[in-house]
């Protein structure tokens, strides 16, 4: 089972929010990533009203 | 002095960030005060609170980013609006392996652990689709609705996969800390806890006498409530009986459903084949069914000790009146109440019960059995202890462990009040909190015209920023340090009253301390 995973293989994490909880996780020599949903949002959202106003 | 303000529609930057700017903005020359936030009411609110709301920021809403200052006459404003943008905008480009998909990571990483800590709302459906994708998550945010919380756990232990929260401050994981946490030893101690600044306190005094922990899961506030019935609990419990690292299992818990204690007591007895010790803020000691239960953090981490050889530092009723008598010699007779100001629910929470069982009515926005609710969590009354932590104070704003900012006003506020005697308050040290916890918040006791300041700061000589070095900011400030919560509510206790209750502290000493 997949929780399993979390004490018997490295760790190996997405973080999803608040940037200070990746630079603690990177700090600790973790395999981490960053995961930026409201950016991809906001760009989505962008995108929108560009092609709107094209059409 | 004049007010500046500018909104920058539709900018989000995270509130770490801003705190961080805001701080540097003050030390820009002509500038005298300054607020980066984003334009939440209560942000808003705050920037009223220090003087500096004006038209165009009552009228930003929460996607906006607002620059609040206040400037000296005659400074050229442009150049501190440039300098501004500078500070808030360049952090933004600090080189970091971002995705700006969740499918893209989650394929690129494979991760087995995700950390989300968005705004309530949108952390739902993240997390909803992170368990259905097989990852273990731990949520930090709070603001989940008790039914939403309900069903991931279901659809979690359907999938076969954990969520630690939501409202989770705390796991360690081999070591590793995830969101809150203190580097602590290695050992064989493993805790399952829906109470995280519990688990930070019990593992540092564990610390403290050369014990270590295997693993901690944080399985948040309400899982061991009526309607989640402990279900992470349960998993994590199972996890930690097959992990040959973990000799002895210890459960953390504010006051859990009485229906619930009495299954999981159930549960350790047909699955767990390990030594369980409980923590459960508001249950006597007594066992239920294989675990030993213990009625504080205090006496929790002092029977671990016993069952590992050590003994935690000595700690004794005459050596704490006497303190608690040097410490109230020089209080005015109208100084009378306690304020506990808190970051940290859980113990805020026992901070509540140990002064309940003392004999001392005490407010709180967390009450506990019979104490009285504090109705307006902004305003103390009486002896009073509030956590700032609590939704009320988190809407739209990062937990105070992050951003102390409202913890700094509500102690100062607390400062100006001629009538409190004590005031005590928490420091966090370890993973996920500033480089100077206990810097960021003296300035808020500067001023302090005849309150005595305990404080419990919690942390471990392994910790970043430097046990020593926080203690002697705190102690240089005027701060007396304690060796737990516990010790600190009972001299703050002995301090209010003028040792008046000294024998209800007698009678309780083995149910507090365990010793």
């Amino acid at each position: 089972l997949g929780y399993k995973a979390l004490i018997e293989d490295e760790l190996r994490l997405i973080n999803i929010g608040l940037e200070v909880f990746y630079t603690s996780l990177k700090e600790q020599g973790l395999k981490v990533a960053q995961v930026n949903v409201k950016a991809r949002k906001k760009l989505e959202k962008e995108l929108e009203e560009a092609l709107e106003r094209l059409l | 002095m004049e007010k500046l303000s500018v909104v920058k529609r539709g900018i989000y930057i995270d509130s770490i960030r801003l705190m961080k700017a805001t701080e540097q903005l003050k030390r820009v020359k002509g500038v005298v005060d300054a607020f980066v936030s984003m334009a939440t009411e209560t942000n808003k609110e705050l920037i009223s609170e220090i003087g500096l709301l004006t038209e165009e920021i009552r009228s930003a809403g929460p996607e906006d980013l607002v620059i609040a200052l206040a400037i000296q006459e005659g400074v050229d404003k442009s150049k501190v609006l440039e300098e501004a943008d500078k500070i808030i905008f360049s952090s933004q480009f600090e080189k970091k392996e971002e995705f700006l998909s969740l499918d893209t990571a989650l394929s690129s990483i494979k991760p087995n652990l995700a950390v989300v800590s968005l705004p309530g709302e949108e952390a739902v459906e993240v997390t909803r689709q992170l368990i259905i994708r097989g990852v273990n998550v731990h949520l930090f945010s709070d603001h989940v609705s008790i039914e939403d919380e309900v069903t991931l756990k279901r659809l979690a232990y359907e999938k076969g996969v954990l969520l630690l929260g939501p409202g989770s401050g705390t796991t360690i994981i081999k070591g590793k800390g995830i969101c809150f946490a203190n580097n602590v030893l290695k050992g064989d101690i493993g805790i399952v806890a829906s109470a995280g600044t519990g688990v930070q306190e019990v593992v540092a005094i564990l610390d403290s006498c050369g014990i270590g922990i295997s693993h901690a899961f944080g399985v948040g506030g309400s899982d061991l409530s009526e309607r989640v019935g402990g279900i992470m609990t349960k998993m994590c419990l199972d996890l930690l009986q097959e992990d040959d690292g973990t000799k002895d299992i210890c459960i953390i818990s504010k006051m859990p459903s009485p229906s619930v204690v009495s299954e999981l007591g159930n549960f350790c007895s047909s699955r767990i084949r390990k030594r369980v010790l409980g923590c459960f803020l508001g249950i006597e000691r007594r066992k239920i069914g294989p675990i030993d239960m213990e009625p504080t953090l205090h006496s929790c981490a002092s029977r671990i000790a016993k069952i590992k050889g050590k003994r935690l530092d000595t700690l004794n009723l005459s050596k704490l009146a006497s303190k608690a008598e040097a410490l109230s010699s020089s209080l005015r007779n109208e100084r009378k109440y306690i304020r506990g100001i808190y970051s940290g629910g859980t113990l805020s929470h026992e901070a509540v019960i140990i002064l309940t069982k003392l004999g001392v009515k005490v407010y709180s926005n967390t009450p506990f059995n019979k104490s009285p609710l504090l109705e307006d969590p902004r305003k103390s009354i009486g002896n009073t202890v509030v956590d700032v932590g609590d939704e009320i104070f988190t809407r739209g704003r990062a937990h105070p462990m992050i951003d102390p900012t409202i913890k700094k006003l509500r102690m100062k506020e607390e400062l100006s009040c001629r009538d409190v005697a004590v005031l005590m308050f928490d420091v966090e040290l370890g993973y996920g909190v500033s480089d100077n916890p206990a810097g960021d918040l003296v300035s808020s006791i500067e001023g302090n015209s005849g309150s005595v300041i305990l404080a419990r700061l919690i942390g471990t000589t392994s910790d970043k920023q430097n046990l020593a070095r926080q203690r002697r900011i705190l102690e240089d400030a005027g701060v007396t340090l304690c060796s737990s919560n516990a010790e600190m509510v009972v001299l703050a206790c002995m301090i209010a009253t003028r040792c008046k209750i000294i024998s209800n502290v007698k009678r309780n000493w083995r149910d507090i301390f365990g010793i």
